[in-house]
């Protein structure tokens, strides 16, 4: 009894403490709750000396708290009882939130900048005349191999995954959009097609890629490249550029037939309260310099043409990252498509991962 | 007095209420919305005819009797010998010591042994083997499975032995049976108990393992909770993924039910 | 004599250091009641479980049937035991308790129910088969746990405590009904009891144990009549006990007077102790008594009243009286030469019934 008594007090006044100090912490880095942006991020999305470098120009403090997908930042954003200012939501996401009225339109007179953005990325579907969204990063949706046991001849196109050589061989990212869309490029069809033979071919299709399938999951399939796991994977550019900056055995292709074209865009939630922070934080972030600055740390491409300018030659000439033009055309964004149709989406997905020979 | 009790019991009542009843209410409710938002009887007339989901609960149900099997297969016996060791207490807890530590990092201890470059690889390769693919089998995730559950069943039995008077085991010595008798006669029979609530314990939670399922079988094992995790954090149809919800808590009522006590039924001799 | 069914020979127990059986002898014979008598932790229940099989002797020999069986697992010994607690295996009901030796034994379905009514019959617990073991009352249990071992037809039946649990009223019961089994059946039982009327009620002869040591044996009467030492007197009925000194052959001085008494065989001027009954204490007029004391207290028991006296030396006197007394009167105590039990410190049973040999017939 009196070990319990004394183990219950070790652990209250342990909490107490790291309360207290935590509490301290915060109370000296905040100066007053107006003067805060809070900032609706993905994990390690943004260079925190940005975040210091912003604080000592405007006098803005930012709160960072991250998402681990956009579904769940979806749902966080429209329970309500959270006073974001600013989110990162995918460019289908954008769709839903805007149709979802969860967004705030961009006061285009605050705004400075904007032409620093590639015309190229902008006034895109999801988002015409950039009404509500400033594009952060973009990237592709690629395929990573392992130069050791692949010869890059080898996985130039997505078809040549079906090569009977790569048995037990391919890892996948654990998205029913991502993995559905290229098997949909692959016949040539559209990333946001809704016709429902063209998907049950491109299950059918993945069904014969089974074989070849090594694991399908998620941010695991860095380390697992890293650690030389497998020799092929399918993955993300931005995690792609983790992968290779730590194994220089490890490319990535983006494939010319087509892909996936994604953005990630700065976005005013409809929860949103510091206006002039929030502007002052996008102007910021928009300056070349700024930009720059966050995506060598990110290491994700950046939609800012002038930062890109300002990257290193290697960095901004690598056409893995920057695709040539005649690649770029034939990227596809995913739009947001009906809820029953991400349900078949889904569904067919979920098929093809219970698929067994 | 009655008062007081009433005062004492509210507590209780109110936690059964709150986080037990209004749950559970709650799910079952939710199960009746389409995804948009509309009363519907659908999610469930699309579980009972998809054919994806009937076979993702064959799978659920048939790897949860493989995890619950192997975890008994190797957690009675260790029980048993815990019970006639002689630091028992010092070796129950080197048992319970690894649910201490996240089962995230487990798994991922298990990716470090597992992995093409890891310490089985290696050992197989230095005994002239060769490396062999692991993870993202059948059998490495029924492996790290079952040891991630088996504390959860040694616990319940080596109680349940614990608790056996030795005069039950004198006594069968006694009338004439030899070790294994006694064994299968008695001493199983009489643990049976644990051996209930250790089932319990892991075969319910094991059908709706969704994360070993992704870091160990590479996806390449899909229960239940990959489906109600893709419900809940891709498609958001949360009808849908309620229903199966509702689907694994009938599944659990069921399993409780069927290794619950039963009242012995009386045996008819011809006197 | 009947030949010896169980003999124990220079049986030692040892746990570590502790030494909880010391060179037991003991000679079993078949178809006899025996008691194995002493207070808790004597070591009685060892004895038991030592025949039984779930205690191996550290020395000496174990003997079934002039077979040595100190290696025999229990599992195979002609002898069955009922447990202190019954050990009624709580998730069979009554028949396949009883039955349960037989199953194991592989012996015919049709052979088996035979036995098990049989059994069930002798213990009158007929029509109680398909009971469970929880809806049973205590003395039910008991009669279960001895139909259980009977069924196997044992040569020996040992019985740990065996009716300890049960309340006063069905105890007495149970001793008439096992001593009645036990004449009916014929087979040999050991019974281990820490209760002295109960080793008296029932037994043919009486082991009495302490501390490890069988101190005496006999029949009930011969222990009670005539203890070897202090320890077997204090425990077996209730007694007086003095120091005195053996004057000569059959007189013994005690509370300063001397007294006529029907012992011999020991030195002159011996230190002793004297042993008399209560019971043998008759209360007489002051005059007519050997002995003049002071009633204190009196307690009525049923059948008798127990007084409590003393004498002008301050000793006190324990005295079962059929007539009620008055408290402070003054009395005398009468008793015969042969009420009068003189034991020697020391003396071991050997000695002291070679002592008897000397002077008796």
């Amino acid at each position: 009894m009196k070990k319990l008594v004394a183990a219950i007090t070790t652990i209250l006044v342990f909490c107490g403490l790291l309360a207290f100090t935590s509490d301290r912490l915060a109370k000296s880095q905040v100066k007053s709750q107006s003067n805060t942006l809070t900032l609706y991020n993905w994990g390690d999305y943004i260079d925190p000396a940005l975040l210091k470098k912003f604080q000592k120009e405007t006098g803005y403090h930012v709160s960072v708290e991250t998402f681990d997908s956009n579904e769940a930042m979806y749902t966080k954003i429209k329970q309500g009882g959270t006073s974001y200012d600013l989110a990162v939501p995918s460019d289908y996401m954008i769709q839903k939130m805007k149709a979802a009225h969860l967004l705030v339109p961009l006061d285009k007179s605050k705004l400075h900048g904007m032409n620093n953005i590639s015309p190229q990325f902008r006034n895109l579907e999801f988002d015409r005349h950039n009404q509500y969204s400033v594009p952060y990063f973009w990237g592709t949706l690629g395929i990573i191999y392992n130069d050791k046991t692949v010869k890059a001849s080898q996985v130039q196109h997505w078809k040549q995954l079906w090569n009977p050589r790569f048995k037990d061989s391919i890892m996948l990212v654990d998205s029913a959009r991502d993995v559905m869309g290229f098997a949909l490029i692959r016949d040539g069809d559209s990333v946001n097609t809704k016709n429902i033979k063209q998907l049950n071919a491109a299950k059918k299709r993945l069904d014969s890629l089974t074989p070849n399938v090594k694991a399908i999951v998620a941010d695991e399939i860095k380390m697992y490249m890293i650690e030389n796991e497998a020799p092929i994977a399918v993955d993300w550019s931005g995690e792609a550029s983790e992968m290779l900056s730590q194994n220089s055995h490890l490319h990535y292709v983006v494939p010319s037939e087509g892909s996936n074209l994604w953005f990630d865009n700065l976005v005013i939630p409809k929860t949103a309260k510091h206006y002039k922070a929030i502007y002052a934080f996008l102007n910021f972030m928009l300056k070349p310099e700024n930009a720059a600055q966050n995506a060598e740390y990110v290491g994700y491409a950046t939609p800012n043409e002038q930062a890109k300018a300002l990257l290193p030659a290697s960095v901004r000439n690598d056409k893995q990252f920057y695709p040539d033009a005649e690649t770029m055309k034939h990227l596809q964004i995913y739009n947001n498509l009906s809820p029953e149709l991400i349900g078949t989406y889904n569904e067919l997905y979920l098929e093809f991962k219970m698929y067994r020979n | 007095m009655k008062r007081k009790q009433v005062l004492f019991e509210m507590p209780y009542f109110f936690w059964l209420a709150f986080f037990v009843i209004a749950p559970i209410l709650l799910i079952a409710y939710q199960s009746f919305f389409n995804i948009r938002g509309q009363f519907t009887l659908g999610n469930y007339a699309t579980y009972f005819t998809s054919a994806t989901y009937l076979r993702m609960t064959l799978n659920s149900v048939w790897y949860a009797f493989l995890i619950t099997l192997f975890t008994l297969l190797i957690s009675y016996p260790t029980a048993y010998f815990l019970h006639y060791t002689k630091h028992k207490q010092l070796w129950l807890l080197l048992i319970i010591l690894p649910t201490w530590i996240n089962l995230l990092l487990k798994a991922y201890a298990f990716i470090g042994i597992f992995s093409q470059d890891g310490s089985v690889n290696q050992f197989l390769t230095f005994i002239g083997i060769g490396p062999q693919q692991i993870l993202f089998t059948d059998a490495s995730f029924l492996f790290v499975a079952t040891y991630i559950q088996i504390p959860f069943m040694i616990l319940p039995i080596f109680n349940a032995i614990e608790d056996l008077q030795p005069s039950y085991i004198n006594a069968s010595r006694d009338l004439g049976a030899n070790n294994w008798q006694t064994f299968t006669r008695i001493i199983f029979p009489m643990t049976m108990s644990g051996v209930k609530a250790g089932v319990q314990a892991v075969f319910i939670p094991s059908l709706s393992l969704f994360m070993l399922t992704r870091l160990i079988g590479g996806n390449r094992v899909i229960t239940l909770g990959t489906a109600i995790e893709e419900h809940f954090l891709v498609t958001m149809n949360w009808g849908m993924g309620s229903t199966i919800g509702v689907v694994l808590i009938i599944a659990m009522f069921i399993i409780m039910s069927l290794t619950g006590e039963h009242k012995k039924k009386g045996r008819k001799h011809n006197d | 004599m009947s030949k010896p069914i169980i003999t124990l020979k220079h049986v030692y127990k040892n746990y570590g250091d502790t030494n909880v059986l010391h060179d037991i002898n003991m000679t079993l014979e078949a178809g006899k009641f025996y008691t194995l008598l002493g207070p808790s932790g004597s070591g009685k229940t060892t004895i038991l479980r030592t025949i039984g099989g779930f205690v191996t002797p550290s020395s000496g020999d174990v003997l079934f049937d002039g077979q040595r069986i100190n290696d025999l697992p229990a599992n195979k010994r002609q002898v069955n035991t009922i447990f202190q607690d019954y050990a009624l295996f709580p998730h069979m009901d009554v028949y396949d308790n009883v039955a349960f030796g037989l199953t194991i034994r592989k012996t015919p379905k049709e052979v088996i129910e035979k036995k098990v009514l049989r059994a069930l019959k002798l213990v009158q617990l007929s029509g109680y088969e398909d009971r469970s073991i929880s809806e049973l009352s205590g003395g039910q249990q008991q009669r279960v746990a001895i139909a259980r071992a009977l069924v196997n037809e044992p040569q020996v039946l040992l019985l740990d405590e065996a009716l300890s649990a049960l309340d006063m009223k069905l105890r007495k019961e149970m001793q008439v009904e096992l001593r009645d089994l036990q004449q009916r059946l014929g087979i040999t039982f050991l019974f281990v009891t820490h209760d002295q009327e109960e080793a008296l009620a029932m037994s043919d002869e009486i082991f009495v144990m302490d501390d490890g040591k069988i101190l005496q044996s006999g029949t009930p009467v011969d222990i009670y009549d005539e203890p070897v030492n202090h320890f077997v007197a204090n425990f077996i009925g209730e007694s007086n006990i003095v120091p005195g000194k053996m004057l000569s052959d059959y007189r013994v001085e005690f509370v300063n007077k001397v007294f006529e008494c029907a012992d011999a065989g020991m030195k002159p001027d011996e230190n002793v102790e004297v042993v008399l009954r209560p019971e043998d204490l008759d209360i007489v007029a002051p005059d007519a008594g050997k002995l003049v004391v002071t009633i204190d207290t009196q307690l009525f028991r049923g059948d008798y009243y127990e007084v409590i006296a003393y004498d002008d030396d301050h000793n006190e006197w324990l005295i079962h009286s059929t007539n009620p007394t008055k408290d402070d009167q003054r009395v005398g105590l009468f008793f015969e030469p042969e009420d009068i039990h003189v034991m020697r410190y020391g003396e071991s049973e050997q000695a002291f019934d070679a002592r008897l040999e000397t002077y008796e017939d």
